[in-house]
């Protein structure tokens, strides 16, 4: 009887199991014909001349190419000095301004263009601008830094501005594909184009270089290294998503047959995303677990004494374990430092192993009349 | 404010709550809260053992390790902040913590298992505070570490007498090679307390075992001769060029690292307890008071005359606070995590991690990281004469504001060894 009851039990499982998965596959082609439907309305059957043209004006040729490589360079080197002394001087405007003088986009739109052309001579012509620019720009940055002699030795000296730009993680990898998507949306819509100017701020190219150059001369390598993982994300993930809109546009090779090598040409494009996405998200994973971790030492700090200045603070992480060096000034004659390493034990949940530099200072405070 | 928690959002949906969360934030109110001296490495392999009697029965304990132990310890205890449980290497602070009324007897349970299976390294302890503490820890004070191959290869010979020992400093320091000694002395405010064990064994071996009770009970004016002798005996050992970096640097050098140089052949000797084995390179084998294979051996230092020498002792004793709400309420999970400690299994995990030796004699001897590290075990129960460290045993402010500091200005070259023993003699009479 029980056997029985089970079977039909069974059956009907069996029976709202087969309606639960038909609705499911019907909802997904539903979603899926909607997206298409909203993808062909937005998608123009073929770019038309105006379109194509757009694309072609981003680089010049001919004899016009030589004079648009002089203010190329030129605007390079202005972008890039404003940028270095915005940075130096901490003032995000001036960086901003910088990037509005910056020309990097163009090449680099032109080179998705010609990628997804299938034009080669005009790909390298474009790619070639690019690591001109790319110099020029590090090198300016250097220049600017040693006329400003500017006394930064440490990583922890860094104005806050430059300092932002020595992190690299995947949300940047994420702002520049989508910057690089609407370039790629606007590029053949001549009629939009005032947007671009923001595309230029979002991704912002030329300050990376500027870093690079600024902490190369202060003699901080793993702070230039970043800074140019941050440039070369921006600059791989732009290609990659303008290519994927300008094809999207209908922008695509004149000749049926240069079709194929586009598709080769994309790949290479993703695969490069994709290996500089694998050490950009260690690094913000990294990042993050640092920040939190400091943030939370830093807490644990406050709570024990309030009155002492964090000088340098260090946390190394092996395993469950947290290794914090740290240099305080404060007013206490017997700080107690097994407090402290409770506190951020409790704070961070790791096992602690704390080296704290204690530098007692004294205050008098006196009235004369 | 909104706009780092977007961010932060941002970052977890990105990389993964993984590197958002941390582990085990957050502090337990109801843990056993466990203070003591030992710390990084040591106080991973205390804490080892401990964490499975946790998992075990869900007694929480939290155990914090200080290189300031000693003023730490007795600002808690005299302040009313007092952790539930004490390891304490100084039978001197047991006395002063025992006269404080802050310490609470042991447990009936605790006591029967005090009572049986120790050996003879605890029966050196000074007996005052039986009711009152676990021995947990045996240390060997009187070594000398050495590398078997390095000997070999330069035909060295363990010394049997303190003139062969002198001798082979010497010939060690003409080698050219290496200097003879790897020393640093520095440890927060027990800074000096190497010098205070070389003093203790020189002491013992050249002057007995009077003036040796005499040292420990701080009666300095009793032996003025005998403790100049004694440092006479050291600089002669270990002076300035005899010492890696020179002596008077190794105020400046931490204890645990400064056997590193044994390794890369920059020293040949290093006089340090058997807890030394904690601070070497992971994985290093060891032998007992041999030249035979492996990466390091000990000898005892030897005696004047040949004779089997005597053997310095130290003890890690586990104390409890009294720490019960006003009620007066029992505290059944400190004496559990009391009667732990005090089982053979309390620090198997460090056994089995190595440098660690239990006064227990039931601890199973092959359970030793170093099976061959419980010989040194032997090596007390065979010597003449063993003694628990005198320097653990004085007053704790004498110790830690006259003694260790004077210690450390003569190592460091700012005072003579007159001086100190005047100084000295001096702050211990019973007038001074």
């Amino acid at each position: 009887m029980t056997d029985q009851h089970d079977r039909v039990d069974d059956h009907e499982g069996a029976v709202s199991e087969a309606r639960a998965s038909r609705m499911m596959t019907s909802t997904i082609r539903w979603v899926w014909s909607l997206g298409r439907r909203l993808f062909d309305r937005l998608r123009p059957s073929d770019a038309d001349d105006e379109m194509q043209q757009a694309v072609s004006d981003l680089m010049p040729e001919g004899p016009a190419l030589q004079s648009y490589v002089i203010s190329f360079a030129v605007l390079t080197v202005f972008s890039a000095s404003i940028a270095a002394l915005g940075l130096l001087a901490d003032s995000g405007a001036v960086v901003i301004g910088a990037m509005l003088v910056a020309p990097l986009m163009g090449p680099i739109t032109a080179a998705a263009g010609s990628l997804v052309r299938a034009r080669n001579r005009d790909l390298v012509q474009a790619l070639i601008l690019v690591a001109l620019g790319t110099v020029l720009a590090v090198a300016t940055g250097w220049i600017v830094a040693m006329i400003a002699a500017s006394d930064i030795s440490s990583s922890a000296e860094l104005p806050g501005e430059i300092a932002s730009r020595t992190f690299p993680s995947l949300i940047d990898l994420g702002v520049a594909i989508t910057a690089g998507a609407a370039a790629g949306f606007i590029t053949p819509r001549p009629s939009i184009s005032s947007a671009l100017p923001g595309v230029g701020i979002s991704v912002a190219l030329v300050p990376p270089l500027a870093v690079v150059g600024i902490t190369a001369q202060a003699g901080l390598s793993e702070d230039a290294r970043n800074a140019l993982l941050l440039f070369l994300t921006n600059l791989a993930a732009i290609v990659f998503a303008a290519a994927i809109m300008l094809l999207w546009a209908g922008v695509r090779p004149r000749e049926r047959e240069g079709q194929p090598s586009v598709g080769r040409r994309l790949l290479v494009t993703m695969t490069i995303v994709v290996i500089i996405a694998i050490p950009l998200s260690l690094h913000t994973r990294d990042t993050y677990r640092d920040r939190n971790l400091n943030r939370a030492v830093l807490d644990a700090i406050a709570e024990w004494d309030d009155d002492v200045r964090v000088v340098d603070l260090e946390v190394k992480i092996s395993g469950e374990r947290a290794n914090v060096e740290l240099d305080v000034v404060g007013q206490s004659a017997s700080p107690e430092a097994w407090e402290l390493g409770e506190l951020i034990h409790d704070r961070t949940g790791y096992d602690i192993d704390l080296e704290l530099s204690y530098e007692l200072s004294r205050r008098f405070q006196v009235s004369a009349r | 404010m909104r706009r780092r928690f977007v961010l932060t959002l941002l970052g977890c949906v990105v990389v993964g709550a993984a590197a958002c969360a941390s582990p085990d934030a957050g502090r337990d109110p109801e843990a056993v809260e466990v203070f003591g001296p030992y710390r990084t490495t040591e106080a991973d392999a205390f804490v080892s053992s401990l964490r499975r009697f946790s998992d075990r029965t869900g007694i929480d304990v939290r155990y914090t390790g200080s290189a300031d132990f000693v003023d730490d310890l007795r600002t808690r205890a005299l302040g009313g902040r007092s952790p539930d449980i004490a390891i304490v290497p100084q039978p001197a602070l047991v006395d002063e913590l025992i006269d404080e009324g802050v310490l609470s007897l042991l447990s009936d349970d605790v006591q029967a298992i005090v009572g049986s299976q120790y050996g003879s390294a605890s029966e050196a302890a000074p007996d005052s505070h039986g009711s009152y503490g676990v021995p947990f820890r045996t240390t060997i004070k009187s070594l000398v570490w050495f590398r078997p191959a390095t000997f070999d290869a330069n035909g060295w010979e363990i010394p049997a007498t303190l003139a062969e020992l002198e001798s082979l400093v010497t010939t060690i320091a003409d080698s050219g090679e290496m200097a003879p000694w790897c020393f640093g002395i520095r440890s927060g405010a027990a800074t000096g307390w190497p010098v205070s064990d070389w003093v203790e064994d020189l002491v013992l071996r050249l002057s007995g075992p009077d003036a040796y009770e005499q040292l420990a009970s701080g009666r300095f004016d009793a032996i003025e001769s005998e403790l100049i002798e004694a440092f006479d005996q050291f600089d002669q050992l270990v002076s300035e060029q005899h010492v890696l970096g020179g002596r008077s640097d190794a105020p400046t050098i931490d204890v645990e690292p400064a056997v590193a140089p044994l390794f890369t052949d920059e020293c040949a000797l290093f006089k340090q307890a058997d807890f030394a084995l904690s601070w070497m390179p992971d994985g290093t084998e060891v032998v007992a008071n041999t030249k035979a294979a492996g990466d390091v051996a000990a000898f005892v230092l030897p005696s004047v005359d040949g004779s089997a020498a005597p053997i310095v002792v130290g003890g890690d004793t586990a104390v409890q606070f009294d720490t019960a709400e006003g009620d007066g309420a029992d505290r059944p999970d400190v004496d559990e995590v009391m009667a732990f400690l005090a089982s053979a299994d309390g620090a198997a995990d460090w056994a089995a991690a190595g440098g660690f030796l239990s006064p227990r004699v039931d601890v199973d001897r092959a359970s030793y990281f170093h099976p061959n590290s419980s010989e040194l075990l032997d090596l007390v129960s065979d010597a003449a004469d063993v003694r628990f460290d005198a320097s653990d045993q004085l007053p704790i402010e004498f110790g830690f504001d006259v003694y260790l500091p004077a210690l450390t200005r003569w190592v460091a070259g700012a005072l003579d060894a007159n001086t100190l023993t005047g100084s000295l003699a001096a702050a211990s009479s019973p007038e001074g």
